[in-house]
């Protein structure tokens, strides 16, 4: 399904008193993609999503629908349908009359109407609740009949606002991948609304990354979490270790840069514009791509002193730091696969000194700021 | 522990002697009122002499009586309807709109709350003949408009007040226009509120003596009504019948509104037809 240019937004703004919610946002979505708009509270994510569906009127710019300007229209005038927050279940009216709202509107025949309520709630599996009022529903359930009443509308464009934000943690889960399969399912393109990147990055095709009401960033998840393009993405997203340096040589595919925390270190080029030398960059470790050891390994290697063991069951995350560094650098110590020392079988001891080592296909540059 | 329960029993009896005084206070005065109406006398007094349904009667007969009924019902009707119509307009742009100078508005509407209804029944008056608009029921309901409105303005809110306003959004998000949505969501949603603003509103109008006294003219509402009946006694009884008569009704409506209302709540709403 994915391809063509869907839902087109040109350079929307909305301002409120002095402060720019969305700050010029231009963004093209395919469509059938599940997209996520990713950033956390008060960076324009929602405002973004309430102008796409009408809510909110855009000071500036248009929002374009599969090749229709709806700027202007009103949110019973355009092809989206949204999942509240709060899902806005209408508690005067039963499961079954929640999910028919919408098609009373478009004085759907009866039995039309009649078979599609009953396919949605096959859909979500709440055949048995039909006659529920919405007070007798769960979490889990009250979402599900959102989603139900929006999808049964067959819109162009399903709009997700955090909508699993009020789950408990393994519902939420269990809920991220019935979305997923859902929106597979059914093909329709869907923006999501969330400031959990963990569920953005196991969701989505894309994700525009959002702060202080600017896209810093519109990537899929492998590329947002491998290759970030600024400070402020690789920190939001995941935990990223962060040395300031300045770019030594360029040869071929490769950029040697001199830090003062890991010494000199050779480092993948980033595509596009490489910086020249002697320009300030920052580089970029994830924990995974750090090691950690007594003995020295081959290659270049930094001594450290372990400060704390954060342990998760299925991976540790260690502290460490280096002499002259004020902030602590992360390891991730997968259990399954231990670091090299750790192999001994002897867990390495808070205030231990050992050597850390880093991948270096594993180092990112990024612009300093 | 036997003390302390001892004591605890204590309390709860002069807890109960308490309430029996207070209910005792509150309906005493309402109880003489139907007592008196069957009293084979023109005088109020104890001991009664002889049960009798001429009170009754004569109430049937009194055309007046009727007339000024009548009136008062009709001026209840419109300044109920009207001010709820109103305060439902009102509640729900200062609940969920943005309204500049929000408190102000809030303050002003409820101000003949607190003016001295003497004052305001003058100034009304005062108001009314400066126009040149004669005293009528037309001039009663206006005021009564002015009155009922910070009654029906305070119950709405206070409904809006756990109104989700994105039940509104979800509605027009699922295609239907603002009338369409109001009609559908906000007045089923809202009507618990709206019967008990009607109710209220019926009942402060109904009440009022002062503003209809000022405001009248000819047309008496029942309260002027029976102000100028005091005058003569022999026609007292059956302003006592007249007002058991009133009591009997409005418990009955408040039974039946109370009755509506836990109907609504409780039966799951109407399913497709």
């Amino acid at each position: 399904m994915a391809g063509a240019e869907f839902l087109r937004l040109e350079a929307v703004t909305k301002r409120y008193g002095q402060v720019l919610a969305v700050d010029n946002v231009s963004l093209s979505i395919e469509r059938g993609e599940f997209f996520s708009l990713l950033g956390p509270s008060g960076c324009g994510k929602t405002t973004l999503l309430r102008m796409i569906g009408g809510f909110i009127q855009p000071d500036g710019g248009r929002v374009v629908i599969d090749g229709q300007d709806v700027t202007e229209r009103p949110p019973n005038k355009r092809p989206t349908n949204t999942v509240f927050q709060s899902y806005a279940i209408f508690p005067h009216l039963n499961v079954r009359d929640n999910i028919a709202y919408g098609l009373r509107t478009e004085r759907v025949a009866k039995t039309e109407l009649d078979t599609r309520v009953d396919q949605a709630l096959a859909m979500i599996k709440l055949e048995h609740c039909a006659r529920k009022q919405s007070n007798q529903l769960s979490g889990g359930e009250r979402q599900r009949v959102a989603l139900a009443r929006a999808l049964v509308k067959r819109p162009k464009v399903l709009l997700l606002d955090e909508p699993l934000g009020a789950l408990d943690k393994r519902l939420r889960e269990s809920m991220q991948i019935e979305l997923r399969q859902l929106q597979r399912e059914v093909g329709i393109t869907f923006v999501f609304v969330t400031h959990d990147q963990e569920e953005a990055l196991s969701m989505s095709d894309r994700i525009a990354v959002m702060e202080k009401g600017k896209v810093l960033q519109v990537a899929a998840p492998k590329t947002l979490y491998e290759a970030p393009s600024s400070r402020a993405v690789a920190s939001f997203i995941g935990t990223m270790n962060l040395f300031e340096g300045r770019v030594a040589a360029v040869s071929g595919g490769s950029v040697a840069v001199e830090t003062f925390a890991l010494g000199r270190l050779e480092a993948p080029r980033p595509d596009g514009a490489s910086p020249g030398a002697g320009s300030a960059v920052l580089v970029a470790i994830r924990p995974e791509s750090l090691l950690l050891s007594r003995a020295l390994q081959g290659g270049p290697s930094r001594p450290c002193r372990l400060i704390s063991t954060a342990y998760f069951g299925d991976r540790s995350q260690l502290q460490v730091g280096i002499e002259g560094v004020a902030a602590p650098v992360a390891v991730a110590v997968a259990v399954a696969a231990p670091n090299a020392g750790a192999a001994d079988g002897r867990p390495f001891a808070a205030g231990e000194i050992l050597n850390l080592s880093w991948r270096p296909d594993g180092i990112v540059l990024l612009p300093p700021d | 522990m036997t003390e302390q329960s001892a004591s605890a029993s204590r309390g709860s009896r002069a807890i109960l002697v308490y309430a029996v005084a207070y209910v005792a206070f509150l309906y005493s005065p309402v109880i003489l009122l139907p007592l008196f109406s069957f009293n084979d006398s023109v005088f109020i007094t104890f001991p009664l002499s002889g049960f009798t349904t001429r009170w009754y009667r004569e109430m049937a007969a009194d055309g007046a009586m009727h007339t000024a009924l009548w009136n008062t019902i009709k001026v209840g009707t419109v300044a109920a309807l009207g001010s709820t119509i109103l305060g439902l307009l009102a509640a729900k742009a200062l609940s969920q709109g943005r309204v500049p100078g929000r408190a102000a508005l809030l303050a002003v509407t409820n101000l003949p709350l607190f003016v001295p209804e003497i004052v305001l029944g003058i100034a009304l008056l005062l108001l009314v003949t400066t126009v040149g608009m004669p005293l009528s029921l037309a001039s009663v309901t206006i005021g009564h408009l002015l009155i009922c409105l910070p009654f029906a303005l305070a119950v709405l809110m206070a409904r809006f007040k756990g109104f989700d306003p994105s039940l509104e959004e979800a509605s027009r998000d699922l295609g239907e226009n603002g009338w369409m949505t109001f009609w559908r969501v906000t007045f089923p949603l809202m009507l618990p509120g709206i019967v008990s603003s009607l109710l209220l509103t019926f009942i402060v109008s109904f009440d009022d003596f002062m503003i209809a006294f000022f405001l009248s003219g000819t047309e008496a509402t029942l309260p002027v009504y029976i102000w100028g009946e005091l005058r003569f006694p022999a026609r007292l009884p059956r302003v006592l019948a007249l007002g058991a008569a009133i009591l009997v009704g409005s418990a009955l409506l408040i039974v039946l509104a109370e009755w509506l209302r836990r109907a609504g709540a409780g039966q799951p709403a109407r399913t497709e037809a």
